[in-house]
């Protein structure tokens, strides 16, 4: 397991790590995201999801939702301001998975909230209310181009 | 409330259990002699209208970001409301997430994606890409069209998706 341990702490501070992604390209609002693995629901394949502290709530196109089999119940409608203009959506309970890379400790599930758009045109977002409030996460860019580390944990 | 000029106004309230509940704040008026007019059920315009502006509130709270006096509302209210279809969308969806540690992990080592991703991402800006192992296993414009392809081919598992960055489809 890949580990982080706060001074004099018995238990790591993480349960687990991945490699994640900085995008260095052009982008509408000008920033360099950072990108970690997850998975939708039950999806068969993973995905690189935008991770973003300055997002108020995390965001998924509907198709990714039909995608990943998950049925959504209880919707509460809002107009939000996202970096692509105000978006129609509804607020779901949708359980989405920080995906731990083998041998470097164990998958987190949020039963997150998300903000389903459908038609949503970029990449997951994982937001502020509803999923990282509940996650402990550090990033180290490491010295090389695979170097970097994505550590997350449950709080508490 | 001064007592030499007449003032009428007329709030929407409730009277239960000996009490009258007043359901919105009388304009300019500290204290008064008030007149109770009780109206047929046939009147009333509706009894759940307080669970419906209560809703309307949430909604416009979460709207401006105002997420804590939202969940500090819903924590505040009565069985009633709480439990009215027009508030659990709002219950649910506001409520703190639950995580857990899954015991295992489902990923392979991302080492060889990433490492792909910043040497080609730039080749495929606008583009999903699917990727296995460092390599390549499909690409398009749409997600929605390139997830049905390789789960038609039953290549879909394990894979990783990505988008290269670049202008997004609107």
């Amino acid at each position: 397991m890949t580990a982080l341990y706060a001074e004099g702490a018995q238990s790591p501070w993480n349960v687990g790590a991945s490699r994640y992604f900085v995008h260095e390209h052009s982008h509408p609002t000008g920033v360099v995201p950072t990108a970690v693995i997850c998975r939708i629901g039950k999806a068969p394949e993973t995905e690189l999801a935008l991770l973003d502290t300055g997002a108020t709530f995390s965001v998924l196109s509907r198709d990714v939702l039909e995608e990943a089999g998950v049925e959504v119940t209880e919707d509460a409608v809002v107009d939000i301001k996202t970096r692509f203009g105000t978006m129609s959506g509804g607020l779901c309970r949708v359980p989405v998975t920080l995906v731990c890379e083998r041998g470097r400790g164990t998958d987190v599930t949020v039963e997150a909230t998300v903000l389903v758009v459908d038609e949503w045109p970029g990449p997951t977002v994982l937001g502020v209310v509803g999923f990282l409030e509940r996650v402990r996460f550090a990033l180290d860019p490491g010295t090389g181009r695979d170097a970097s580390t994505f550590y997350f944990g449950l709080t508490g | 409330m001064r007592y030499d000029e007449p003032i009428m106004a007329t709030v929407d309230g409730y009277f239960r259990n000996g009490h009258v509940e007043l359901r919105e704040t009388p304009p300019d008026v500290r204290e008064g002699r008030v007149l109770v007019t009780f109206l047929t059920d046939a009147s009333v315009p509706d009894s759940q209208a307080p669970a419906e502006r209560m809703a309307r509130e949430i909604r416009t709270l979460v709207e401006t970001g105002q997420i804590q006096r939202a969940r500090t509302l819903l924590s505040g209210l009565g069985d009633d409301l709480s439990s009215h279809p027009s508030i659990l969308p709002w219950r649910a969806t506001l409520k703190a997430p639950e995580a857990r540690a899954e015991g295992t992990s489902t990923g392979e080592s991302a080492a060889d994606n990433i490492d792909w991703l910043h040497r080609h991402a730039a080749e495929y800006l606008g583009q999903w890409v699917a990727l296995r192992d460092g390599k390549l296993v499909g690409h398009a414009p749409d997600r929605r069209t390139l997830v049905r392809s390789l789960r038609e081919r039953s290549e879909a598992a394990g894979l990783l998706m990505a988008w290269c960055g670049g202008e997004v489809n609107q």
